[in-house]
């Protein structure tokens, strides 16, 4: 018995040690290029435009971050009243084949392969509905992409308002804009969280932009319809490239990107401890 | 079995009332139930005879089970409660439950003040704040709260709770309040505090408490009616009910054997 105890223990204990060496090695690889890049080139590095190929400039990443911001931003701002309203939605009326469609959906939908959803938005909106490679096309592939983490996210937290206060709110003669209010603000520690998820997933998302954004990183997007450049794909293109310059700004652009996106994270842990009985 | 009420005028009647919930057949033909004004009506029985789907039928928060089926006739002053919009019904019968439910996050003050706002009822912020203080007043949980009223409710010990969700229901002015079993999720000095708030609530309102403690029905309340298995075994003015009951499953609930 005991030497069994021990045996799966130190298997688990090894298991555990092997899915950590990855992560560490991926992001100490990240943080040692990108930390050199980022003091070769300085704090303008997150302003600056690209740099010429085969040079040795550095230049920075700034159109880029533009792009991804502006594009992020958009895709929230789509993504987050729609997936709000259908978490109240599937929360309030739970039973109805509406509701209970669109759960199954969301299940689906965040499990869809994002390429196929990057083109498909591409050939929808980008051709057909002639929107081009624009900066609203790219953030509509990526509010596709939010919607289902958003909306299932907010779900799970509206379920406990839904189970405590739902009868008493509508014992309370409220009309049904007012319960969901209740349950919405009941929730709202969770709700946050879960439009941070979504923002850090579309942030570092980049399968779908490969197809709606454009591919020369040297432009600053000044309108929805604009073409726009981002973050992720100026790195997959960069490492690629014969270039030395390119491949060192695409460590440093990993660097930013990482640092983004672990920021996010740390909102969400705030976000849901500051979700308890506090506020 | 059917009491020939007095003089008092009647607010709820209930009429061959038969509810389902999904298979299962809750009520059977609930009958000749009349509730007079401004009494403490006890609703008592075994657990699973229907007590809380018979409360939840008079405000028809029932309805929110899709698996609900409501047959019969149930009035409100006179008027069907089936044929009047469940909001305005719902704000003329309010209704406290067994686990005390504020909106945890919201304030103390908003948990009364909110529906007050929403409903449309009182706009005038002074007005609200003295609407606040008098229900809770009213339940005595001024004393306890009032240098809090910004902290969330959900801080609130549990018998703090309950009262508080009393005076939000009692902020609306409700002509009803429905109770189910308020203080069985409580400790025993707050259970007291509310069997005493419901003694003097009676003055103003009518009172539906759904109790499975015969003592308790019989401190508090004016009226009882016995429900078994769906059935409404008899009702009538508590201490007849309780001295002479004319049905034997009755006496033998009273004197604890069922
Ligand atoms: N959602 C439901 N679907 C099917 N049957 C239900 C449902 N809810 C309650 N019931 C059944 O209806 C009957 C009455 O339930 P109800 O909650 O009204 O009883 P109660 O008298 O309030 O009991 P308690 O004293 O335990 O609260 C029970 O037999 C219960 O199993
Ligand atoms: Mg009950």
């Amino acid at each position: 018995m005991k030497g069994q105890e021990a045996l799966i223990l130190s298997l688990t204990l090894a298991a555990t040690a092997l899915v950590f060496a990855p992560f560490f090695w991926i992001l100490g690889a990240v943080a040692y290029n990108g930390a050199l890049v980022l003091a070769k080139a300085g704090l303008g590095f997150l302003l600056k435009r690209p740099p010429l190929p085969g040079t040795n400039s550095l230049g920075g990443i700034g159109t880029v971050i533009e792009g991804s911001l502006l594009i992020v931003g958009m895709a929230m701002a789509i993504a987050t009243p729609l997936s709000l309203l259908t978490a109240l939605h599937i929360t309030l009326h739970e039973d109805s084949p509406i509701a209970k469609l669109g759960r199954a959906l969301m299940d689906i939908m965040v499990e869809f392969p994002t390429i196929v959803i990057g083109i498909s938005v591409f050939l929808i909106f980008g051709l057909a509905l002639g929107l081009g490679l624009s900066a609203l096309t790219a953030s509509i592939a990526l509010a596709v992409i939010m919607i289902p983490y958003t909306t299932i996210q907010a779900v799970e937290a509206m379920k406990i308002p839904k189970e405590v206060v739902y009868e008493a709110a509508v014992a309370l003669g409220l009309r049904e804009g007012h319960v969901a209010k209740i349950i919405l603000t009941e929730g709202k520690g969770g709700v946050i969280t879960g439009v941070l998820i979504g923002m850090a997933k579309i942030f570092g998302e980049t399968a779908p932009l490969l197809f709606t954004t454009a591919t020369s990183f040297d432009i600053l997007a000044n309108s929805p319809l604009s073409p726009v450049s981002a973050v992720p794909v100026l790195i997959f293109v960069y490492a690629f490239s014969p270039y030395t310059n390119w491949q060192e700004v695409a460590w440093g652009a990993s660097l930013v990107l990482s640092l983004i996106v672990l920021g996010i994270y740390i909102a969400v842990r705030l976000s849901l401890s500051k979700g308890g009985l506090r506020e | 079995m059917v009491y020939v009420s007095d003089s008092k005028p009647i607010v709820i009647r209930v009429e061959r009332l038969n509810v389902w919930l999904g298979r299962v057949h809750v009520l059977k033909d609930v009958s000749g139930l009349a509730i007079p004004r401004n009494s403490v009506f006890a609703i008592m029985g075994p657990s699973g005879s229907g007590k809380t789907t018979l409360l939840k039928t008079f405000n028809r928060i029932i309805e929110l089970n899709r698996d609900a089926r409501v047959e019969g006739k149930v009035t409100l002053d006179g008027e069907d409660i089936f044929s009047m919009d469940p909001v305005v019904l719902r704000r003329r019968v309010g209704m406290v439950f067994q686990q005390p439910n504020p909106f945890p996050h919201m304030s103390i003050y908003d948990n009364i003040a909110y529906a007050l706002r929403a409903n449309g009822i009182v706009k005038d912020k002074a007005r609200l704040r003295e609407i606040v203080r008098s229900v809770l007043e009213q339940v005595h949980l001024w004393d306890e709260v009032n240098s809090r009223l910004n902290s969330p409710a959900g801080k609130l010990s549990g018998g703090q709770q309950q009262r508080l969700v009393i005076a939000r229901a009692l902020a609306l002015k409700p002509e009803v309040l429905l109770m189910d079993e308020p203080t069985s999720m409580v400790d025993v000095v707050n259970a007291r505090k509310i069997e005493q708030l419901i003694t003097e609530l009676r003055r103003s309102i009518t009172i539906v408490l759904v109790t499975h403690n015969p003592q308790q029905a019989m401190r508090i309340s004016d009226y009882v009616a016995f429900l078994y298995d769906g059935r409404l075994i008899e009702w009538g003015p508590t201490k007849i009910v309780f001295s002479t009951p004319s049905n034997k499953l009755t006496e033998m609930y009273v004197m604890g054997r069922v």
